[in-house]
């Protein structure tokens, strides 16, 4: 297998604006924040490049899956913008896909894998044919195309979040916004979707903002990896650059250098939020 | 080349709407008699030998005064009269609590409006209602419907708001990243995801419909099961009482298998896992 070239994330990124500008955004879930501790998150300021794999790296509690749902407009951002092609957001939008944790909450259980599919183009009042035609492709994408007319209780973990991705690409979103999508997936399956979603995204060439607090994944998948300091008032710590190309190999040695450069600024900040928590 | 390597799940196809344990045996079909067996051979035995015949009635004789009531059509006729009180109150009562429950759960100003009076009026007995339904709605069947309506109407609604809030986040975040509208998430994904609350709700508001509708009855009826128990006394019936409360029960179980019956053959897909019980 050739190794796919990654989109050209670093030459698009060079000219026109990024797909995603994060502006002093913080967020708290008090309504009147007063000290650094009332934060979630704060002072985070980013650009995500348009193509790019973009991954939000940290310790559970750090925030960055409460930045994924800023993005996504399922939270509102108490100070600070998120900016995307649609302007600011202030709500949910169908060009932001987005792919949640859980396998069992997010599907229709009453829908077949084709009615989940087709969820977002029903809403947009598509007419039958057009959406049977366009989410055949998206299921052929993700391999379950001979499995449409399954009920989701009927597929195993990984199917539902091959499903939930199909679903999200439906509507053929700018950008793809994934929150720890295969932690709850066994090991073996989470390889296999790791791959797949590298190739997905591939051969889609959308952006992905991409959750995750496994390092080795996020050194897989990820162009720039970013390491969030440990809450509360969590921001950026350090962006981490990867543009070793696809399909990585996580036995190869540059892997393990940046794996543990990685691991080390993660340890120094849960290390750190230890000291603030104990004084 | 993708599906050569994913493993697949083990088709769970055949739980589909089947409940808990799958199939059971022959044999293992007829353990849910084995209890009441028992009792009506106990019930037998201590009849006239322990406890006055006249106060507990032996099984045959309350079979014999069973077979009287049929023999001249009293049974069937309060039956059918009972049933279909029931039936009518309890399917207005759902099309009233359906509505504003999913209302009420969903939207916030109506649950603001609309609650204080569906915890004042639920905890008002039914019961203590008949006089002002009566005279409101007649002696006639509209008041009794009325009745079961008002009782039943009230589970159905607080089950149904309860399960619209029951509803994880995900489902409706999930529905309005993919571009559903207030409105659409609330007709494509909020009322279905509510169904197994629904279809529980109505399942607990039958069992008052009947206890509602054997009170009202008995308090201004001449016709029904209630009706029945009620005026045996003056004939000294025991053996009449008996037979009407068993018949109440049977048929409140036979609705109850039969409602379960509808679920898993007409709701199947919305119910899955919720109808194990």
């Amino acid at each position: 297998m050739t190794a796919s070239a990654p989109p050209a994330a670093a030459s698009r990124a060079a000219g026109g604006d990024p797909a995603i500008r994060i502006s002093d955004v913080g967020k708290s879930y008090l309504e009147h924040p007063v000290t650094p501790r009332d934060w979630a998150i704060r002072h985070i300021s980013l650009e995500v490049h348009r193509g790019e794999f973009f991954v939000l790296l940290g310790p559970s509690g750090c925030g960055k899956s409460t930045l994924l749902r800023l993005i996504a407009g399922i939270a509102e951002v108490t100070e600070g913008s998120v900016m995307t092609d649609e302007g600011p957001v202030t709500g949910p939008s169908s060009r932001r896909g987005m792919v949640f944790q859980s396998l069992e909450t997010p599907l229709f259980d009453w829908l077949t894998v084709r009615q989940n599919a087709e969820f977002g183009l029903r809403m947009a009042g598509v007419p039958s044919r057009e959406r049977r035609e366009t989410v055949d492709g998206y299921l052929a994408l993700v391999g379950l195309r001979d499995h449409d007319r399954k009920y989701p209780h009927e597929l195993s973990g990984g199917m539902k979040q091959r499903l939930q991705i199909a679903r999200a690409l439906a509507t053929d979103p700018a950008m793809l916004l994934m929150d720890e999508p295969f932690a709850s997936v066994d090991a073996q399956t989470r390889r296999l979707l790791q791959t797949e979603v590298q190739r997905v995204w591939a051969e889609t060439g959308k952006t992905v903002v991409y959750v995750t607090h496994d390092i080795r994944e996020a050194l897989l998948l990820g162009q720039r990896i970013v390491v969030m300091t440990s809450g509360p008032a969590a921001s950026i710590g350090e962006i981490f650059v990867n543009d070793a190309p696809y399909p990585r190999d996580d036995l190869a040695e540059g892997f393990a250098v940046m794996f543990r450069r990685v691991e080390d600024r993660i340890v120094q900040e849960v290390n750190k939020g230890r000291g603030e928590g104990a004084a | 080349m993708t599906k050569a390597v994913i493993p697949e799940a083990a088709p769970l196809a055949g739980a589909l709407v089947r409940r808990r344990g799958g199939r059971r045996s022959a044999v293992g079909q007829l353990v849910p008699l084995v209890g009441p067996v028992i009792l009506v051979v106990l019930w037998q035995l201590a009849s006239g030998p322990l406890i006055d015949p006249f106060l507990l009635p032996s099984p045959t004789s309350v079979a014999q005064g069973l077979l009287e009531l049929w023999s001249d059509g009293t049974l069937q006729e309060a039956t059918v009269v009972s049933l279909g009180r029931i039936l009518a109150g309890w399917l207005v009562g759902a099309a009233f609590g359906i509505p504003i429950g999913l209302l009420v759960g969903y939207y916030r100003v109506a649950r603001q409006l609309i609650d204080p009076f569906i915890h004042f009026f639920r905890f008002v007995p039914a019961i203590s209602l008949i006089t002002l339904f009566i005279l409101w709605l007649g002696v006639g069947e509209a008041s009794k419907i009325g009745l079961i309506a008002y009782a039943t109407g009230f589970i159905v609604l607080v089950n149904t708001a309860t399960g619209v809030g029951a509803i994880p986040a995900d489902k409706l975040n999930a529905a309005r990243i993919l571009g559903a509208s207030p409105r659409q998430v609330f007709l494509w994904v909020v009322a279905p995801a509510t169904v197994p609350y629904i279809f529980t709700g109505m399942r607990l508001a039958m069992a008052t419909a009947f206890v509602v509708i054997v009170g009202a009855e008995i308090i201004a009826a001449n016709a029904g099961l209630g009706y029945l128990v009620w005026t045996s006394r003056l004939y000294f019936r025991v053996d009449w009482i008996f037979g009407g409360v068993i018949v109440i029960g049977v048929l409140g179980y036979a609705t109850d298998r039969l409602w379960g019956w509808i679920g898993r053959h007409a709701f199947g897909r919305f119910l899955r896992h919720s109808i194990n019980y």
